[in-house]
């Protein structure tokens, strides 16, 4: 049980610090995904595929990922959700907040009260942190910039939809567009490996 | 004058099948599997065998078109299948997907353009299989 438990501690544990990128540094195969807090085929593929990813190839050091914001004009409150989780990434608690703000989606989705859901995850201490950094005109424009140049990014690959990943590894580049399989996913992380 | 034109217009299909095909097997069968999942069209368990299976298909589609061997007989199964690519693409629009077609590799997303242009395939191989259809071999009577 221990055993089993372990790669899902180094997942965890690889999470950059203050930053949006798990994994190995120099890990063979960097998977960017773009996606959006608010599209429901992202909160898919962050509970399906990407959880098995995070337990298996990225803890292996196959894989790195790296996260970066699309939020949809269509989409109200995917912009203000991208910066609760970016500035979450900033006191090292980007997957938990990425998690909560995922599963409620529905909920948030109307209201826009996404904090109320960031602060049933965090602790109290966590949420004075995340509450600093949100009020900060400079250290908000600064998450402004970030998902400004993820969008701008984005668009050059061009990300059509969400969620888009795009893999990189063996000096090729794959975009995959959809909540996919982790089994043709991992296949794929093989087949570039190799 | 019309013979040309069918030959040119039998090409035409040929080259499509074949950058069809070649745009899917220079990347790996994964990235048109995972495409193919997306659409839901399919049983899961048909997926790897689809993605597999039906680059090749083309490859084949387009070479015998190309080369025009049993034009008679692969003008009309090119006609079925890609009336059934095009009926997929027809019916995913009209549930809204808004993922890649899968058509040409990775990196298409579907919509009105893709319909107008995998259209005006099922016409042009409907004309290639009215064509080659009623060209008849030169039949030889044996006197009796």
């Amino acid at each position: 049980m221990r055993l089993f438990a372990l790669p899902l501690l180094f997942a965890v544990a690889a999470f950059g610090a203050s930053d949006r990128t798990v994994g190995a540094p120099n890990a063979p195969v960097t998977l960017d995904l773009y996606s959006d807090f608010q599209c429901p085929h992202c909160a898919l593929l962050h509970f399906g595929a990407l959880k098995e990813a995070l337990n298996d190839c990225v803890a292996s050091g196959k894989v790195r990922i790296v996260y970066h914001d699309f939020p949809l004009p269509q989409h109200a409150f995917a912009r203000k959700a991208a910066q609760y989780a970016d500035a979450a990434a900033q006191i090292g608690r980007y997957e938990r907040v990425c998690d909560v703000i995922f599963r409620n989606q529905d909920s948030w989705g109307i209201t826009g009260d996404v904090e109320k859901f960031v602060a049933e995850e965090l602790s109290p201490a966590e949420m004075v942190k995340l509450h600093k950094i949100l009020v900060d005109p400079k250290a908000l424009a600064e998450i402004n910039k970030t998902i400004d140049a993820d969008l701008a990014a984005g668009r050059k690959i061009p990300v059509q939809s969400t969620p888009t990943m795009v893999m990189t590894g063996g000096g090729k580049r794959y975009p995959i567009t959809g909540d996919v399989r982790y089994d043709l996913l991992k296949q794929l992380v093989s087949t570039i490996v190799k | 004058m019309r013979k040309a034109i069918y030959i040119l217009a039998r090409l035409a299909l040929a080259a499509v099948f074949l950058w069809a095909a070649i745009a899917k097997l220079r990347d790996p069968w994964m990235l048109f599997a995972m495409e193919i999942d997306n659409m839901h069209v399919i049983p899961s368990a048909a997926v790897e065998f689809t993605a597999r299976t039906v680059p090749w298909f083309e490859l084949a589609l387009g070479v015998l078109l190309a080369v025009g061997v049993w034009a008679r007989y692969v003008a009309p199964v090119t006609t079925v299948f890609i009336a059934i690519l095009f009926g997929i693409v027809v019916v995913l629009y009209l549930r809204g997907f808004q993922g890649d077609c899968g058509c040409f590799g990775p990196g298409e997303q579907l919509g009105p353009k893709t319909l107008a242009r995998d259209f005006g395939f099922v016409l042009l191989s409907v004309w290639v299989t009215w064509e080659a259809t009623r060209r008849r071999r030169p039949v030889c009577f044996t006197p009796s």
